[in-house]
């Protein structure tokens, strides 16, 4: 099956970037994203997310390498017509109403789907009630589902979210993780930039984390997280164990019995995201500049 | 509709939206309000007083005639000048200043080809202008009549030249603001509308003192700058077929050299408009957002 993006020895370097003494933005990066995965894209300021994200929606020019949407080279219409994106920064004109620019953005998109698809998008969005509703009288965090919903539009193979979650309260970000989820439901695959390593860790299949323009890191959280230890229930309390492994709870439950004491519980600790997160740009060269 | 010209058409249908809602058209409305006030005084005191100037080599109705067309010579000057504010401040924030704010990206991610971006802000400021230039020669030419003047027959091809001026104008906007941002791309147009002036003005004192090179250079200038040269051609239209002192007195007159609204400057006035248009598409094609 064609991967929703595919990128090949991906490269970026900015005009004027080796005068001013700075590397490639992006120095090489491969990166896949299988059809209906998420895949959260981490990294420190300036690490090259932006550039990645950028020159798959065809906003930035590669300096080197490929990047492929559902098989379509990106930049082109035929690539464009198969994602869809939510800037960090974005605006929309606030003279619209939340239903126009739905209507506009279909016509852009070139999809059929009508009034139905765009009360559908509301609906998720939780905006169902906001067709009306100016985007200029609009909160930040509901001008930030719109945008969603608009990313949304035409059924994208691939959606390119870049902190979408930023303007958001809680009930909001419950809200992102849901939908993300019915995304990655309906076979359509997401690639998620962010800050928030919590709300990540919650939602993607995969996580890639790069530093000053490589992919430093790779896999699914629990698998980044490591092993944190085991930690015991004891007569007298807890007891953790930061070296043992799921494969040395047996012996070591039968070493605490012998010894007399009575186990009342055994959890598996894992290593956190965050955790992984700060050990993988420490190894790598800390902060990019 | 194929997909270019519906592309075109649909962002052509967003910058007039924005054109209406940012009140730019209420402030060039308010200030044309306010010329054609001034101007309809200016020409009812002016053509009003003439008998009192008539001399037995100057009889009265051809007084008269001569002030009713340098009065439309004022009319198609002023209505150019404003038309061009128009078109500018429709242009102006096309590609850097939109993409400055996040208005642009959400636009650029979509199949749309960069051309169809450009074309249709062009054809916007086009539209808008047009429209605009149609009113209010009209207006001039209801008022120099009223005033007891005699406008001339061919109002259409004074529109049409000056709706092709204001069209370049646009390209050279939309050109300019793939450079420079908002105001910087304000400010860089309108000074090339000064200097298309000031080359037209030049060019005529060149003629009238007799100096080749003068007129040769300071022509060459408005042949560049074809918005310069429609406008020359415009204010031709609109002594076409006049003669005696009434043609001599637009000749003569402080609003620059006219020119034949021919088919040659017809054919070279849209290969300039193509050509400007390719231009900032290939830029933007180029541009890292």
């Amino acid at each position: 099956m064609t991967a929703a993006l595919q990128t090949t020895e991906l490269r970026k370097q900015y005009p004027g970037a080796q005068r001013k003494g700075r590397g490639d933005a992006l120095g090489g990066v491969d990166l896949t994203v299988a059809p209906g995965e998420i895949v959260g894209l981490l990294g420190p300021n300036g690490a090259g997310k932006s550039t990645l994200v950028k020159i798959v929606c065809g906003l930035v020019r590669p300096s080197g390498g490929t990047a492929l949407i559902a098989g379509q080279e990106a930049g082109t219409r035929a690539a464009a017509a198969r994602l869809g994106y939510l800037a960090e920064l974005f605006r929309y004109p606030p003279w619209l109403t939340a239903e126009a620019l739905l209507t506009t953005h279909q016509r852009l998109a070139r999809s059929g789907g009508g009034s139905g698809e765009r009360a559908e998008l509301l609906d998720l969005v939780g905006l169902g009630d906001a067709a009306a509703v100016k985007v200029g009288s609009m909160s930040k965090g509901m001008q930030q589902r719109l945008g969603l919903a608009q990313s949304l539009i035409g059924r994208p193979a691939l959606v390119l979210l870049d902190e979408p979650t930023s303007a958001l309260d809680p009930v909001g970000r419950a809200l992102v993780r849901d939908v993300l989820g019915e995304l990655s439901a309906r076979g359509q695959s997401v690639l998620l930039s962010s800050h928030l390593l919590a709300e990540v860790e919650q939602v993607a299949d995969r996580v890639a984390i790069i530093a000053r323009g490589q992919l430093i890191a790779e896999g699914s959280p629990r698998d980044l997280g490591g092993a944190g230890g085991v930690e015991f229930e004891l007569a007298s309390g807890t007891s953790l164990h930061p070296t043992l492994t799921r494969d040395d709870i047996p012996d070591e439950i039968e070493r605490l019995v012998a010894r007399g004491e009575r186990v009342y519980g055994v959890r598996e600790l894992r290593g956190t995201l965050e955790q992984a997160y700060l050990r993988a740009v420490r190894e790598h060269g800390g902060e990019a500049p | 509709m194929t997909s270019w010209p519906r592309d075109v058409w649909l962002v052509a249908l967003l910058a007039l939206s924005e054109l209406r809602h940012r009140r730019s058209l209420l402030v060039v409305s308010v200030i044309t309000a306010g010329f054609l006030a001034l101007y309809g005084w200016g020409a009812f005191e002016i053509l009003g007083d003439l008998d009192q100037g008539a001399t037995a080599d100057l009889p009265p109705e051809e007084t008269a005639r001569g002030a009713g067309f340098i009065l439309m010579g004022i009319g198609v000057f002023a209505t150019f000048s404003l038309a061009s504010v128009l078109a500018v401040f429709t242009t102006m924030n096309t590609v850097k200043g939109e993409a400055e704010q996040g208005l642009l990206q959400p636009l650029l991610v979509r199949p749309v080809d960069r051309s169809a971006v450009v074309s249709g802000r062009v054809l916007a400021a086009t539209v808008a202008g047009g429209i605009y230039c149609a009113i209010v020669i009209t207006a001039v030419s209801v008022l120099t009549s009223s005033a007891g003047g005699s406008p001339p027959g061919n109002l259409p091809q004074v529109v049409l030249g000056l709706t092709g001026a204001v069209a370049i104008v646009a390209a050279f906007g939309v050109l300019v603001s793939t450079f420079l941002g908002s105001a910087a791309t304000g400010l860089a147009a309108t000074m090339l509308i000064s200097v298309g002036f000031f080359a037209s003005l030049v060019r005529q004192i060149g003629e009238a003192t007799d100096s080749a090179s003068v007129e040769t250079w300071a022509g060459r200038v408005t042949d560049v700058l074809g918005f310069n040269a429609l406008y020359e051609g415009a204010l031709g239209s609109l002594t076409d077929g006049v003669t005696g002192i009434a043609g001599l007195a637009l000749q003569l007159g402080p609003f620059g050299q006219q020119r034949d609204l021919s088919t040659a400057l017809t054919v070279t006035s849209l290969a300039e408009l193509a050509i400007l248009i390719a231009l900032a598409t290939w830029r933007l094609r180029r541009l890292d957002l």
